[in-house]
């Protein structure tokens, strides 16, 4: 019994040992690394033989596992929009030009599928304001910006620590321009971060959809969007009756009202809808 | 008669001073009881003026000046004579051909009229007139006439404007000839003219009317004087002579523009040109290959309206590609008008061998003197064009071709609607994620706390190397080593520690001190004057102690003193 029990003990240990070293299934031993490049491959042919559906699942699939990239958004975005989603295509588009802010191809088709959406943008002045005074937060990518920021604040310091170590004047014009620069990066990528999550931009996703005055459809319409419209989501709640989540969603300064969640994909996230948070 | 002084004159000065004897006055009118200034003026030496002959006047002289010129690259010489005449009657009074002895030889001057008494009729018995002609009265339209106006003056003037100059119906230009003033005598008197000439050239038929011109201008006020032996015109220079302003007119001038005859069945038609005209063909070469290149020239000379020129016909046979040139001009303004030639280049390139004949360039003009239409021509050439020596290198030449009109522009529209292709680059697949919010803050403040991590460390190395941070050092140093030191060492750790305090405070850095200099130095670095004595007196014991022969031992002795000391360097180092 000794020696059975010394042996099973072997046993035991031997095999908790072996089964802490699995051991591969037969096939080469990056089989999985080629896992996302033959989805990717699959879908792209899918897409050529105009099989888009198939094209839009793989693709997905793709971004579901996790990789965040502008082209692989963009190429969702196109297959969206052969298969007749609209709004999704604008949603994927959008999402991929805050990763290639000056694609030309990604911003050509971007302009395409919003001369598809019905509803007429309204408040352009605002934001076309916004854009030429702080073009820099529209024209570079979010990580970009960090890089900037990281960069100039590593020159600023850098040039301090060089004058302080040679105790010469430690502020001059040049570190002025770097100072500031390395600011407007900071704060750019601060506004990046934390007003997406203040107030995020969405796509409306259906066809069409009633934004209402309230959290349930017996409230009032107050108007109709339809699908690839671009909205500001300003609020996130969820009904206490039904449970479901809303947002409150402003199209123009004076169009602004209840859409279910389930209606807007948020431009920030990666997700099929996403959310606020 | 007194003698002249010797004077070298300007150019101003008479024109008239030429060979022979001259006599001149300076006004024709005076009134009774006023004078006139009689010049006479001969060339060469050994001069006699004989005024005896002068009747109706009192004769005065008032000397005489010589002036030298130089004539042609020789020295000419001439004498003035100055007189006063004063008149001893009213009327038309007459001074006489006055006899001039020069070298033995005896000339005469020209009489001269002098109205005493009354109001001056003719311009010259005026001081200053102005006249204004043309060349014709009658020019035809586009022939080119020149208008001059002249100024004359006997007296001094100065700042002359012209108010009015206006041509209506004429092309005018200013012609820039000799503005140099000339001396003219008018009845005796003589004026100097200042002119200023303008080209006209008639627009239109008919009547017209050049309007007086009216000159603004100052005249000097006579004032009587004796003449200074030719210095007279320096003085009688505006600046040392009133002025009284005033006005010339010139009279108008009617000028009848003829209208030019039709100029209907002219070959090749009226150029347009008017005046005199003659025109010439010349070329470089009549013998050349294919592809060789000589120029042609045709070229218009003639007085007239020669800057409207047109370039005659000078199309060669189709056997030659002709590039034409720019006109060049050779044409000059002078007091007659416009007068020179235009030449017409261009190059001719044959294409095809053979002998081919150069038309002749023909001109049709108006000949104003002729008062008629003539056509002039050149001569024709006759060019033989051989082949070029290698048939297969022949140079092909192309004439320019004329630049098609510019394209309309129209925006481009779109003529079908559609995406993009995918991007298919396995570069899709690359993670492109941002730096994770976590991670940019520490990387953004990574360089700000090195930052700090260095202004710490410098900081404090400069605080060591400050004076009195070490000699601080120092003294707390000596004295702790002062608890532990040997009987022997203990006063001199404990003079290390009181000198090192007075350094620091001192801001210096030193090895050791009399306790004389220790109180100063205490005293000027801000230290009560009863806290530096006790300092220095302290100093004086530990000294003592410390070079006495036999120190002493006492272990509450050297408790006390330590104390003191200790007290006495954390006051000083406060």
């Amino acid at each position: 019994m000794k020696r059975v029990g010394m042996e099973g003990l072997l046993f035991l240990i031997l095999f908790s040992r072996a089964s802490l070293f699995p051991v591969y299934a037969a096939g080469p031993a990056d089989s999985a690394a080629l896992e996302p490049t033959r989805m990717f491959l699959s879908a792209v042919t899918a897409y050529r033989n105009n099989d888009f559906r198939t094209a839009v699942k793989r693709f997905s699939a793709l971004v579901k596992s996790g990789i965040q990239n502008g082209r692989l958004y963009y190429n969702l975005g196109c297959a969206h929009l052969k298969n007749g989603d609209l709004g999704r295509a604008v949603l994927w588009f959008e999402r991929a030009k805050r990763l290639l802010p000056n694609d030309p191809e990604l911003i050509f088709n971007l302009k395409y599928a919003r001369s598809l959406t019905r509803d007429q943008r309204e408040d352009g002045g605002a934001s076309s304001v916004r854009r030429i005074l702080f073009f820099w937060k529209y024209h570079l990518s979010p990580k970009t910006i960090r890089l900037a920021a990281v960069f100039f604040s590593a020159v600023y310091f850098l040039l301090l620590g060089f004058r302080r170590i040679t105790n010469r004047r430690l502020h001059n014009a040049l570190s002025h321009f770097i100072l500031v620069f390395a600011l407007l990066f900071s704060a750019t990528a601060f506004i990046n971060h934390y007003g997406a999550a203040f107030a995020g931009e969405g796509v409306i996703l259906p066809e069409s959809i009633s934004v209402r005055s309230g959290l349930d459809d017996k409230t009032t319409e107050l108007f109709v969007l339809h699908a690839g419209t671009k909205v500001t989501v300003q609020k996130e709640t969820v009904s206490r009756e039904t449970g479901r989540r809303f947002y409150r969603v402003m199209f123009s300064r004076d169009k602004i009202g209840w859409i279910s969640a389930a209606a807007v994909g948020i431009i920030r996230g990666t997700g099929d809808v996403g959310s606020l948070n | 008669m007194r003698t002249g002084c010797f004077l070298i004159l300007f150019l101003w000065l008479p024109a008239a001073v030429s060979a022979g004897v001259t006599a001149h006055v300076d006004r024709t009118f005076v009134e009774l009881g006023d004078s006139v200034r009689l010049t006479v003026t001969a060339d060469g030496d050994g001069q006699e003026v004989d005024t005896g002959s002068i009747r109706d006047f009192r004769v005065i002289s008032r000397g005489s000046a010589s002036n030298i010129r130089i004539e042609n690259g020789r020295m000419q010489k001439s004498v003035s004579h100055h007189y006063t005449l004063i008149p001893l009657k009213r009327g038309n009074l007459t001074i006489p051909p006055l006899p001039v002895s020069v070298n033995g030889e005896v000339q005469k001057t020209a009489p001269i009229s002098i109205s005493v008494g009354k109001t001056p009729e003719k311009p010259a018995e005026k001081d200053v007139f102005a006249k204004a002609t043309v060349t014709d009265e009658a020019p035809y339209v586009g022939e080119q006439i020149v208008f001059t106006l002249r100024l004359y003056h006997a007296v001094q003037v100065s700042r002359p404007q012209i108010r009015r100059l206006h041509f209506p119906g004429f092309r005018t230009e200013e012609i820039e000839g000799n503005r140099r003033p000339e001396i003219e005598t008018i009845h005796g008197r003589r004026f100097r003219v200042v002119s200023a000439s303008f080209l006209l050239i008639p627009e239109a038929a008919g009547p017209h009317t050049i309007d007086p011109v009216v000159i603004d201008l100052e005249i000097a006020e006579r004032e009587n004087r004796t003449p200074t032996f030719g210095l007279d015109t320096f003085f009688d220079d505006p600046f040392f002579t009133r002025g009284k302003r005033t006005s010339v007119s010139t009279a108008p001038i009617s000028v009848t523009v003829k209208p030019l005859p039709p100029p209907e069945g002219w070959k090749p038609p009226f150029s347009g040109l008017v005046g005199d005209f003659s025109i010439r063909s010349e070329i470089e070469k009549t013998t050349m290959k294919v592809g060789d290149s000589v120029t042609r020239q045709v070229i218009v000379t003639g007085r007239g309206n020669i800057r409207d020129a047109p370039a005659p016909n000078m199309t060669p046979p189709d056997a030659f590609k002709i590039y034409e040139d720019s006109p060049e001009d050779t044409i000059r303004l002078d007091e007659t008008g416009y007068a020179g030639e235009r030449a017409f280049r261009a190059a001719l390139v044959p294409v095809t061998p053979g002998s081919y004949e150069l038309p002749p360039a023909t001109l049709t003009y108006f000949d104003t003197a002729a008062e008629r239409y003539k056509r002039v021509s050149t001569r024709p050439f006759t060019i033989r064009v051989l082949p070029a020596e290698d048939e297969e290198n022949r140079l092909t030449v192309f004439a320019p071709e004329k630049e098609p009109p510019p394209a309309q522009k129209n925006k481009v529209p779109f003529t079908g609607k559609d995406i993009l292709p995918l991007k298919e680059d396995i570069g899709a697949l690359t993670d492109q994620r941002p730096l994770s919010f976590p991670l940019f803050l520490s990387l953004l403040l990574a360089p700000a706390a090195l930052y700090g991590v260095v202004s710490i460390l410098v900081y404090r190395r400069r605080k060591d190397v400050d004076p009195a941070t070490r000699m601080a050092k120092r003294s707390r140093a000596a004295l702790r080593a002062a608890f532990s030191a040997p009987p022997d060492a203990f006063p001199t750790t404990l003079y290390r520690a009181l000198v090192s305090a007075v350094f620091a405070r001192s801001k210096t850095i030193g090895e050791s001190l009399t306790y004389r200099e220790a109180k100063l130095r205490l005293i000027q670095s801000g230290i009560d004057e009863e806290t530096a004595e006790t300092a220095a007196n302290l100093l004086e014991r530990i000294e003592a102690w410390k070079y006495a022969a036999t120190p002493p031992a006492s272990e509450a002795e050297r408790k006390h003193l330590r104390t003191e000391v200790k007290r006495m360097v954390e006051r000083l180092l406060r």
